[in-house]
């Protein structure tokens, strides 16, 4: 398969600024080194607790954040990148660098190649009740994208919203209405309509169903799998319940305070994490079998602010199995068996 | 076990400008000393209501029509809950049954401090404890020897003692009101405060929050949800109520910091010998914590029944629906086929019929019965 998004060593620093001159003092390490590869119609899985930078991650793929470093390339030739790296490593010719990076690294995109970008590109928020405008109706949300890009006619635009808010499991009827007129799951159906409305390839999900019902949950997980099948989508899916990436995914990233911990296949990790992290995520998930009861192993503490990461491992001071090492060094994602990473000196198993 | 709570014939219904809206229609439900009743449904399905209704908190435009709600507050007669009179209720909301909320951001209030709002509930329900403490702590400044200085101060702490006295035997003695109101004399009341205080932080320790000392001199935002939620179970427990009701206490956090919040409730129902009405969507947290499970639809209970009974052997066709739509490893969650019921115009006979996969004929007409298919494990549904 194709690759269609690849990062290379993408950072995103937010800056901490003091005193009266708003001199830096530091940063938040939101997006800390991560070099992702997203395969044309592959359902990838982002998983981790909050405030570990996976929307970070998700808004910056989508270039609603301006990375401090790195690139990303989103459906670029692997000639292209290779030379890049090679430009890059030599520091050889400079112009040719800026030339190559204008036309194909979407991190430094801006104006209107960015906007021609983002067309092919969309995002679908986690809250539905407050990433709907209350004053606007459904045609104009759903069709407000065509607009902004000038892709089409008036007519034409009315003809798509129609075509597209049936695909999405509402009514034609329904168009006229406005967001507070619709339950949860109806909202979350109306921002993916949205997102799908300019035909992109590629959408980022952040958390679309932490706020929804269990069994809204399962319907909008239906629809997705629906969607990504006839219209040849590839998802980027955040969530923090690894069970339901596990259902749905056919890869999976557990990240934590900015990096990847584990990568992978979804059952593979699910049933046997080599990361205590990933470990202690598929452990405090819960499960409906009241039988399971006492055998949890509970993460103690919190995450750490980003802001001030710890030394060596970021994982060590909540690890079991921590030792002197991980105090000390950092461990770097490397495989571990077939199509495996872990970033960790003692995988389990 | 004896009952700790018994609801029979609960009616509560909203009186909107587009119609009646039958929220809890006709529940019979009865919790047991120290166990943990979970209350599951969709958005909508009236499990909110129910527990508002055992607080009394409904909102206008509703109203409990019928029904009663029996509270064995003591080893006496059970009370009535809808039948006391307002003053007696708030006496025992917070006290004796006490509440955490969906979001704990929106439960505490932003310009006090943690310790603040915990000291709160303690001075509200537990003066009388508070005021006894004092007393004897100002006892012991009484029993000094008497040097220069203390010769000054022994009037004032006389004062003092005799002030507390009388509000240890009476929370509610007119003598501290009317110091509340005198500028002068309001400092003799900063050893209230300061007491409550302790109290409060020793509640803080109880859930766990390390660092308490940090916490409870911090407002809301400066804390992440987790400790947030735990900061609203403290207030919720400061009294040390029989029952506990909490609303999806864990929808708005992460699995981990869930998972830590579900064992801290665990641990402090076996400690304190509490009950916990434990409200979700999710059979999978259900599952997790509590000991026996009611299945509510659209103000109806589909099942009641003991946690392994009720995921063993699933008998309502609407459990069924909702144990499928929980994702497991390996399996595809499986949706509910069409939507929640108009709550205005509710379908006639069982009301999840329009939805079942297993509907007969019978079922859009006649209301179901309930039927108890083995001990302790019941169900409305004509196909039982």
């Amino acid at each position: 398969m194709d690759i269609l998004i690849e990062t290379r060593n993408l950072r995103v620093l937010f800056p901490i600024l003091k005193g009266i001159l708003r001199r830096p003092a530091g940063a938040v390490r939101a997006v800390d080194g991560i070099n992702l590869v997203i395969r044309k119609g592959q359902w990838l899985g982002l998983v981790g607790e909050s405030g570990c930078g996976k929307t970070t991650l998700g808004k910056t793929l989508l270039r609603l954040l301006r990375p401090t470093s790195g690139h990303i390339y989103f459906n670029v030739s692997t000639e292209i990148k290779s030379e890049i790296d090679s430009l890059e490593a030599t520091k050889s010719n400079h112009a040719r660098l800026q030339a190559l990076r204008q036309e194909c690294d979407l991190a430094i995109f801006s104006g209107r190649r960015l906007k021609t970008a983002r067309r092919k590109m969309h995002l679908v928020h986690q809250d539905p009740y407050t990433s709907l405008d209350p004053r606007m109706r459904i045609q104009e949300i759903v069709g407000e994208p065509l607009v902004v890009h000038k892709l089409m006619g008036r007519e034409q635009i009315r003809e798509r919203v129609a075509d597209i808010i049936k695909k999405v499991g509402l009514s034609e009827a329904q168009l006229r209405r406005y967001p507070h007129e619709f339950s949860g799951g109806q909202r979350q159906r109306i921002a993916i309509a949205r997102a799908l409305a300019t035909n992109p390839d590629f959408i980022v999900f952040d958390e679309p169903t932490s706020s929804l019902d269990v069994s809204v949950q399962a319907q909008i997980l239906n629809l997705l799998k629906e969607l990504k099948r006839e219209w040849d989508l590839t998802y980027l899916y955040i969530t923090h319940n690894l069970t339901v990436a596990e259902s749905v995914c056919d890869n999976l990233a557990v990240m934590y305070l900015g990096k990847f911990v584990e990568v992978g296949n979804p059952t593979e990790i699910f049933h046997t994490p080599k990361h205590p992290y990933s470990q202690a995520l598929v452990l405090s998930t819960p499960k409906p079998d009241p039988k399971r009861k006492r055998e949890r192993i509970i993460l103690p503490g919190e995450v750490p602010s980003p802001a001030n990461p710890p030394a060596g491992c970021r994982f060590h001071p909540r690890c079991t199995w921590a030792t002197e090492e991980c105090q000390q060094l950092e461990p770097v994602l490397e495989p571990a068996g077939d199509s495996r990473l872990v970033a960790c000196w003692h995988p389990l198993n | 076990m004896n009952e700790l709570i018994k609801i029979t014939g609960l009616v509560v219904r909203f009186y909107t400008y587009d119609g009646v809206v039958q929220a809890v229609d006709n529940i019979d439900l009865d919790i047991k000393q120290a166990e943990t009743f979970g209350l599951v449904g969709e958005t909508g399905c009236g499990k909110t209501v129910t527990a508002l209704s055992i607080l009394r908190l409904i909102p206008s435009p509703g109203k409990i029509e019928a029904g009663s709600i029996y509270f064995a507050v003591n080893k006496g007669q059970p009370l009535d809950l809808l039948a006391l009179s307002e003053e007696r209720v708030r006496q025992i909301r917070g006290s004796r049954i006490s509440m955490i909320f969906q979001e704990p951001s929106a439960a505490l209030n932003p310009v006090f401090t943690i310790g603040d709002q915990i000291s709160e509930v303690i001075l509200l329900h537990r003066q009388a404890e508070v005021a006894e403490k004092i007393t004897k702590a100002v006892d012991k400044l009484l029993a000094q020897p008497r040097g220069f200085i203390n010769i000054v101060r022994w009037p004032l702490w006389r004062m003092e003692k005799s002030l507390y006295q009388k509000t240890s035997q009476n929370p509610r003695a007119w003598q501290l009101r009317v110091v509340h109101r005198i500028p002068l004399l309001r400092r003799l009341l900063s050893r209230i405060k300061d007491e409550a205080g302790k109290m409060a932080l020793g509640v803080l320790k109880d859930v766990e929050i390390p660092d308490a000392e940090r916490i409870f001199k911090q407002h809301p935002h400066q804390l992440s949800g987790g400790m947030k939620q735990r900061a609203v179970i403290a207030m919720a427990l400061a009294c040390s109520p029989k029952l506990l009701i909490a609303d999806e206490p864990t929808t708005s956090l992460d699995v981990t910091i869930q998972a830590q919040i579900l064992e801290l409730l665990n641990r402090l129902k076996v400690d304190r010998e509490a009950s916990i009405l434990y409200i979700t969507h999710d059979l999978a947290v259900a599952a997790e914590i509590c000991d026996r499970i009611g299945v509510m639809y659209a103000g109806s209970l589909c099942e009641v029944g003991g946690v392994n009974d009720m995921y063993a052997n699933p008998l309502h066709p609407y459990t069924h629906a909702l144990l499928d739509a929980v994702p497991k490893p390996g399996v595809e969650p499986r949706a509910i086929g069409g939507f929640l019921p108009d709550p205005i115009n509710l379908p006639s006979g069982c009301k999840f019929h329009p939805r079942c996969p297993r509907v007969m004929e019978r079922c859009r007409e006649q209301v179901p019965a309930m039927r108890e298919v083995a001990a302790g494990h019941s169900v409305w549904c004509h196909l039982y």
